[in-house]
């Protein structure tokens, strides 16, 4: 499933969060949309979830405008997975993994063995089915987003977009949450902040700065030691994992210059190819 | 990533669905029983065979001993059946608002629909006399409640939108702050009733169901069926609305506009309650949480046993408030909250045993 986002803009009370992105993640592509806080973005994502209205530009998935589906249409193409959720306690684990099948659900259709089995396979694939009786209120920070996870794998959508999936989590489940969306075979966008785990696991990054796209391509092109330095403040070594191999960024604070900061205030765009 | 897979356990370790059909007749038998308590216990108690007697008599259309007809079928059986109506509205309510605003604080009248009717109601005979007090007093005291409260609804609306999205902490602000105004407001008012005026204003105030007629019970039971009926459909959707705005949307649930109708519908619902029986409290906001903390969360379980849950304790409240200080009456806000809390409590704690449900 092919998203593409052309020239969004966002405005919120007038002011411009998001100006003029495009972005595309070709089907089964990893993309990671990386950037400093506040650079917009959980409000890009948000355009994709259909909560914020795009004040121009489209939202296209597979072809067609995103925003002119039926919300349940929509919900059968992509799913998501939010930065901020809440979970009710009261629920249990397949209870709120069943929550993800409402977009396929009539009003009046009954719960199916077809939804059921989803539900189980969308817990045994997040490592929770032991868990699938137990209330919410029952489990841990990480326990929960991956039901969580779950909820949205039980959607059945070709298009997975997922906001700081491995906030709450601890070092292994990072890793492990990771390692498990990209071995979904579904297409993935996701905002991380983490440049090391965006090298390490993504096909391609957009870079957002002030709501602008200031870089994309593979990791590895665009994430170079001065780009970080001038998008994040921080410094950097770009090398492979010593353990792995894999593409591994290390970061810094920057030492403190003399005479204070001089760095460029202007957004200045790196082109991967 | 588990190696190892538990036998799988039920849907919900408390009542699974089976466990909740069980639920559900018990819950209907007690209200059955209860409705027949209620109409046979009184100033004077009646013995249930007379009360069968004149309900058998009225659905065979033959005619009752006059005096039983009259305390049995024209006192308290509408009686009893507004108290199961305004329990299972002010119940169904409760659930939807809930749902709406994502708060264990909310209740019927978190957007000041109560407090709207309150002021609705006492303007009836402060305006009695002036040439306002002409329009309103043609619609009465129910019918002024009711305006007043679909109006306070509809302000709250109103402030707490933008651009026809409901804000949540917005809603409850709004809804509390526009409360406190519609009191101030009927206090005020009420300063300027005399004794009498005053009197019968403040059993309405404090929520009756005494003087009850057939006539009030029409529009609240249709109404009930048809908010109840709505809801019930929509309850997989109200269990998506609790993952909050964003993961609802990516579900498939037309958030912004379930959202408004979540509120029209319980502020529907509420308003005809309270114009009937005034201001009732805590039902709405006990009922749904005691449900939840022994069916669970989902909706398509809630919903129903709720509405029986809450039909059921309001009879047994408005039994025992006219049966605790005989022959007198004591308003039955003394005894939902009296009876309610203990209640509530004891299941509160029950619960937070297993753990509390921080996000």
């Amino acid at each position: 499933m092919r998203l593409d986002l052309a020239g969004v803009s966002v405005r919120i009370d007038a002011r411009p969060i998001v100006a003029d992105v495009d972005l595309t993640v070709e089907p089964g592509e990893f993309v990671a949309l990386v950037g400093p806080n506040g650079s917009g973005k959980s409000t890009l994502l948000r355009t994709v979830y259909r909560t914020l209205r795009p004040s121009g530009g489209v939202v296209h998935l597979g072809g067609a405008d995103l925003w002119r589906m039926r919300p349940r249409t929509a919900a059968r193409h992509r799913a998501v997975l939010p930065q901020h959720n809440q979970v009710s306690g009261e629920f249990s684990a397949a209870e709120t993994v069943a929550v993800g099948r409402t977009g396929r659900k009539g009003a009046l259709d009954r719960e199916t063995r077809a939804d059921r089995a989803a539900v189980d396979a969308a817990l045994d694939r997040v490592g929770m089915f032991w868990a699938a009786g137990r209330l919410m209120s029952t489990l841990s920070g990480g326990e929960r987003q991956r039901v969580l996870l779950a909820r949205a794998l039980a959607q059945e959508a070709p298009l997975l977009v997922l906001d700081e999936p491995t906030n709450y989590l601890d070092i292994g489940s990072q890793l492990h949450l990771l390692d498990l969306v990209r071995s979904l075979g579904l297409t993935l966008l996701a905002a991380l902040h983490d440049l090391d785990q965006a090298a390490a696991h993504a096909d391609r990054v957009v870079v957002l700065r002030a709501g602008r796209v200031v870089g994309h391509g593979p990791p590895l092109d665009v994430l170079t030691p001065s780009f970080i330095e001038d998008v994040f403040g921080v410094r950097a070594h770009v090398g492979p994992h010593p353990l792995t191999g894999r593409p591994h960024i290390a970061v810094a604070a920057p030492t403190p210059q003399p005479g204070g900061s001089d760095r460029n205030p202007r957004p200045s765009t790196y082109e991967g190819h | 990533m588990a190696d190892v897979r538990p036998e799988r356990r039920g849907p919900h370790p408390v009542a699974g669905r089976r466990g909740t059909g069980v639920l559900l007749a018990v819950l209907a038998c007690a209200l059955g029983g209860a409705l027949v308590a209620g109409i046979s216990i009184g100033s004077v108690n009646l013995p249930p065979g007379d009360v069968w007697g004149v309900v058998r008599a009225h659905l065979s259309g033959r005619d009752a001993d006059p005096l039983l007809d009259q305390v049995v079928w024209q006192i308290r059986t509408p009686r009893v059946l507004l108290a199961a109506l305004a329990g299972a509205g002010l119940s169904v309510a409760g659930t939807a608002f809930q749902a709406l605003v994502r708060n264990p604080l909310a209740d019927p009248y978190v957007l000041g629909v109560s407090s709207g009717a309150s002021l609705g109601a006492v303007l009836v005979p402060a305006l009695g006399g002036t040439a306002a007090g002409g329009l309103v007093g043609a619609l009465g005291v129910t019918g002024a409640a009711f305006v007043a409260a679909i109006g306070s609804a509809a302000v709250v609306y109103l402030l707490a939108q933008r651009a026809g999205r409901l804000l949540d902490s917005r809603l409850v602000l709004t809804g509390v702050a526009i409360g406190y105004l519609c009191t101030a407001a009927t206090t005020f008012v009420q300063l300027r009733l005399n004794p009498t005026e005053l009197q019968g204003m403040m059993f309405w105030l404090m929520g009756s169901v005494a003087g009850a007629s057939w006539s009030d019970l029409g529009v609240p039971a249709a109404l009930i069926c048809l908010c109840g009926g709505f809801l019930l459909v929509r309850a997989r959707e109200l269990n998506a609305l609790l993952a909050g705005e964003d993961a609802a949307t990516g579900i498939g649930v037309p958030v912004a506009a379930l959202r408004v109708t979540l509120l029209v519908v319980g502020s529907l619902l509420t308003a005809t309650v309270v114009s009937v029986v005034g201001g009732i409290g805590f039902v709405g906001l006990m009922v749904p949480h005691a449900t939840r903390f022994v069916v669970g969360g989902d909706h398509r379980r809630v919903l129903p046993v709720a509405l029986l849950a809450g039909a059921l304790f309001t009879v047994l409240v408005d039994l025992a408030a006219r049966t605790a200080d005989r022959p007198d009456e004591l308003p039955v806000g003394i005894f939902t909250t009296g009876l309610g809390v203990p209640f509530f409590l004891w299941l509160l704690r029950r619960r937070a045993a297993g753990g509390d449900d921080a996000p």
